[in-house]
């Protein structure tokens, strides 16, 4: 074993100089369970938001986190590192939530909208002293998917470009464009409800 | 094709300017061109304005949510559950096995010996049909004079030991023939 390594007490801070070479390193010792104690409490939150950015419940969200890390936890020995371990795990988390998507979106089509509204209302306390317009969850209702995901995981990112490029598997450029025209999009359609 | 109104115009010059100043992208000309603008436009200040009560609602609508340790454990126990089923499941494909090879080797000594037992009589027979065959020929007596030479026990037991050599060579000969069919 490489005495450079962090220790398992440092497991969310990889180190500086390759993105989770320490997690690396105990797969190749093919020590499954020490690789597994490393990345989950390093990848937890981010694919829990990405879990919830795409299917839009809390609880829903929380419950497919787990099943994106049983599936992390069967497949990590067969895990050969040509993507990064971030890439292939968002990628595992996407593709269980749209699995997800597909099983419920008979049954809560017509409701998925109100549910991810009321969702976000109960997340943050939105000031609703601004009787002229609509609430931002009213807003943001209106965006595209795929806009609506990004300025999700954006302000659940600390408005980092860097990580909701990261997650969504986008250049930051095209990340950074999308976030615009949101950006520009809600101003619209607040100046719309404004004046409407 | 309509010209675009002074609003638009303005947009189309300064929006996405104003966009890439807020997340502090533009070089330093461009965001001194911009901060000069903008302190004379009121359509730059309304929107920065805008922008800003739009980013602290998106901030508050969208809270930096995580999971706990709580989380974590129940993913072990997961894991756990489904290593120890998995375990399981292993030990019983073994006993299994282990099972089936225990019936297989039964099964076959339990055939061998329904095929040696047969083979061995069969060649007694024929080597007790091939002693009488000798002995109308002459050739056993001949053998038991010779044999008196060794010694009168002997005499007496050499046809014997003969035709029992005979009849196991030609029983393991039969019953391997079988065992191999």
């Amino acid at each position: 074993m490489n005495s450079g390594q962090a220790p398992l007490a440092n497991a969310a801070a990889p180190p500086a100089s390759r993105p989770d070479a320490d997690v690396h390193a105990r797969l190749q010792a093919s020590q499954y369970r020490e690789a597994f104690a490393l990345l989950l409490p390093r990848y937890r939150d981010k694919v829990f938001r990405l879990s919830f950015s795409m299917l839009r419940n809390h609880s829903l969200a929380e419950d497919a986190t787990q099943d994106i890390f049983l599936r992390v936890w069967r497949a990590l020995p067969g895990y050969n590192a040509q993507a990064a371990l971030s890439t292939w795990i968002y990628a595992i988390s996407k593709n269980a939530c749209l699995s997800e998507l597909r099983k419920r979106r008979p049954l809560v089509s017509m409701d998925a909208d109100d549910e991810f509204d009321g969702e976000l209302a109960a997340l943050g306390s939105i000031d609703a002293d601004d009787s002229a317009t609509v609430s931002v969850t009213q807003l943001l209702e209106q965006l595209p998917e795929r806009y609506r995901q990004a300025v999700t995981l954006f302000y659940m990112e600390d408005q980092s470009y860097e990580q909701t490029a990261a997650l969504l598997d986008m250049p930051l450029g095209t990340v950074k464009a999308m976030l615009h025209r949101a950006r520009k999009k809600l101003i619209e359609l607040t100046r719309e409800t404004a004046s409407a | 094709m309509t010209p675009m109104s002074p609003t638009e115009s303005h947009d189309f010059d300064w929006s996405e300017q104003l966009l890439s100043w807020l997340d502090g992208d533009l070089d330093a000309a461009a965001a001194a061109a911009f901060t000069a603008h903008s302190a004379g436009c009121p359509r730059c200040q309304q929107q920065l304005r805008t922008l800003a009560a739009l980013d602290v609602k998106l901030q508050a609508a969208l809270p930096r949510i995580s999971l706990d340790e709580n989380f974590d454990h129940a993913v072990y126990a997961r894991i756990d559950a489904m290593d120890e089923s998995q375990r399981r499941a292993a030990r019983q494909r073994a006993e299994q096995e282990l099972q089936d090879n225990l019936r297989s080797l039964s099964s076959s000594w339990r055939r061998t010996l329904g095929l040696v037992i047969p083979g061995v009589i069969a060649g007694i027979a024929l080597a007790l049909a091939l002693t009488g065959f000798l002995n109308d020929a002459g050739v056993a007596q001949a053998t038991a004079q010779g044999a008196q030479g060794l010694g009168s026990a002997l005499a007496g037991t050499l046809p014997l030991l003969l035709t029992g050599l005979v009849g196991a060579t030609i029983g393991g000969i039969v019953a391997r023939w079988l065992i191999a069919e």
